[in-house]
């Protein structure tokens, strides 16, 4: 008799891990875990900044692959991180695993955001509808019971929704698990009821499901990434882009954040380990460098374009990239470290955006 | 001794399928398993002096996995994972199917009672060492495997496990 407990827990081996994913999620953990005792450390700007400047060689000790890398960059661990482009290089056109059933009209072009740590599509409000809709990928499991929301079955599976005079939002699991969160809008916050907006919103749900709609193709590519960052997502429509984030993506604290829409709906929203993480957007502008300011002038130019820098020094700018700008952030570095650093990583954000090649 | 990374290279997929087993889940077994080498990690010169530096890896394994954090949610969405409806299509023979039917019912059981289960009949250890490992009484052991047994409705299989 007891084989079969033997046999049935055996089956739970099916449920292991893949290797690689663990092995590049222990290596961003250490890293994280030294750069937190680093800033801990630390009693002053110049102490942090010696210790920054060892921590990247203490890092290389670790040979573990870099996350999200591709056979040709293994080789680089061990070697000083100069030589590091974790996840450099093109990214093949990318499944967005979100398809609708039903969709109200005069709805704006969509922007789609499609990879292995993120599927989301958003509408913009464009003189008709709004709607957002965002896969979670987390793994987070949201309490079915929130003041200001009702309990709803989409699909036989109970979910909740909120409704306000100008948006709804309803938060429901697939098949697969995954929640989805779903956010249709009609007119800016604070103005006049819409009719029927909830029952929009909950037929538009009842649509979705985890079906290839599309695939997104970037037509840039990094050849320079910092170590440990891994692909995140790629961004279609009226803009291009590539998310990068060295953080697993996965459920730091489970206890919510909560928060307030403009109109007045409670969210929440757990804790997610993100980690250091780089936006690379590029958009048509229909033409060479626009001659604009459009923030503070960099110490150098990129790729012989005028480069400049906003949000503190957080974005790159490159005006007149391929006939658009291109623009080079770095994201939420602010949720893992106890401190900010000292300096926007300027440098870094050049180099990424040097690096930068136009595949077309 | 033998390097973190050593030790890592040699026996993260036992690690990982031993961690499976116990969470049942694949996500959960990936995060238990992170958690606990990041923190052996931290803490490799002393572990490495160990005799066995890989059965203290399995124990701070254990440990994370019953850490109490966790248990809620994930608890909350097995059970939901268990009541969705299936996509594949069904087992084709009726073995695998009781196989699947009592996985599932291994899923359901508190940490404590799974985690006895999986040490006495995946890691074939004895009730002493079980103890050892939950740091727990050896009548706790017995208890808590006879309470997973009536759970999982196996009460003849402990008569015979006895």
């Amino acid at each position: 008799m007891s084989t079969r407990l033997n046999r049935a827990l055996a089956e739970g081996e099916r449920h292991s891990p893949d290797p690689t994913e663990v092995l590049a999620g222990i290596r961003a953990g250490v890293r994280r875990s030294r750069r937190r005792r680093r800033f801990a450390v630390a009693g002053s700007a110049g102490a942090a900044v010696l210790v920054l400047a060892g921590g990247g060689l203490l890092v290389q000790r670790l040979p573990i692959p870099p996350v999200g890398s591709t056979p040709a960059t293994d080789g680089v661990d061990g070697v000083d991180g100069v030589a590091a482009a974790a996840a450099a290089g093109p990214v093949q056109p990318q499944p967005c695993r979100l398809g609708f059933g039903w969709l109200p009209t005069n709805l704006a072009t969509p922007m789609w955001t499609c990879g292995p740590g993120d599927q989301r599509v958003l509408y913009p409000m464009d003189g008709g509808p709004y709607l957002r809709v965002d896969v979670d990928h987390s793994g987070w499991q949201p309490p079915l019971s929130r003041k200001g929301w009702e309990p709803v079955v989409v699909n036989g599976r109970t979910g909740r929704m909120a409704v306000k005079n100008t948006r709804a939002l309803v938060l429901f699991p697939l098949s697969s698990g995954r929640w989805v969160g779903l956010e249709y809008g009609v007119g800016q916050p604070g103005g006049p009821r819409t009719e029927k907006l909830g029952e929009t919103a909950k037929r538009i749900a009842e649509g979705i499901g985890e079906t290839v709609a599309s695939t997104v193709r970037v037509p840039f590519a990094p050849s320079y990434l910092p170590r440990g960052q891994r692909f995140v997502s790629a961004l279609g429509g009226t803009k291009s882009g590539l998310t990068y984030r060295e953080g697993s993506g996965r459920v730091l604290d489970r206890k919510p954040v909560q928060g307030l829409t403009e109109d007045g709906i409670p969210t929440d929203r757990p804790t997610v380990d993100y980690g250091v993480g780089y936006s690379i957007r590029w958009g048509p502008t229909g033409s060479e460098p626009t001659g604009k300011e459009l923030g503070e002038r960099a110490d150098r130019d990129v790729q012989g374009l005028p480069t400049y820098l906003v949000n503190r020094g957080m974005t790159v700018i490159v005006d007149g990239f391929h006939g658009g700008q291109l623009s080079v952030s770095l994201n939420g570095p602010e949720r893992i470290r106890p401190t900010a650093p000292t300096a926007p990583p300027t440098g870094e954000l050049l180099q990424i955006a040097e690096g930068i090649r136009w595949t077309g | 001794m033998e390097s973190f990374d050593e030790v890592i290279g040699a026996r993260l997929p036992a690690l990982l399928r031993y961690a499976a087993v116990l969470a049942g889940d694949r996500d959960l077994a990936q995060d238990v398993v992170q958690d606990a080498l990041i923190r052996a990690h931290a803490r490799w010169g002393r572990i490495s002096r160990m005799d066995r530096p890989d059965l203290y890896l399995r124990r701070m394994v254990l440990t994370e996995y019953l850490s109490w954090h966790r248990r809620k949610a994930r608890r909350a969405a097995l059970f939901e994972a268990r009541r969705a409806p299936v996509e594949h299509g069904p087992d084709h023979t009726v073995r695998h199917a009781e196989r699947d039917d009592l996985w599932a019912r291994l899923a359901a059981l508190p940490e404590r009672q799974r985690a006895v289960l999986v040490l006495r009949y995946y890691e074939d250890l004895s009730d002493p060492e079980i103890a050892e490992v939950l740091q727990c009484a050896v009548g706790s052991v017995r208890v808590y495997r006879a309470r997973a047994f009536a759970a999982l409705r196996l009460e003849l299989e402990l008569e015979e496990s006895r």
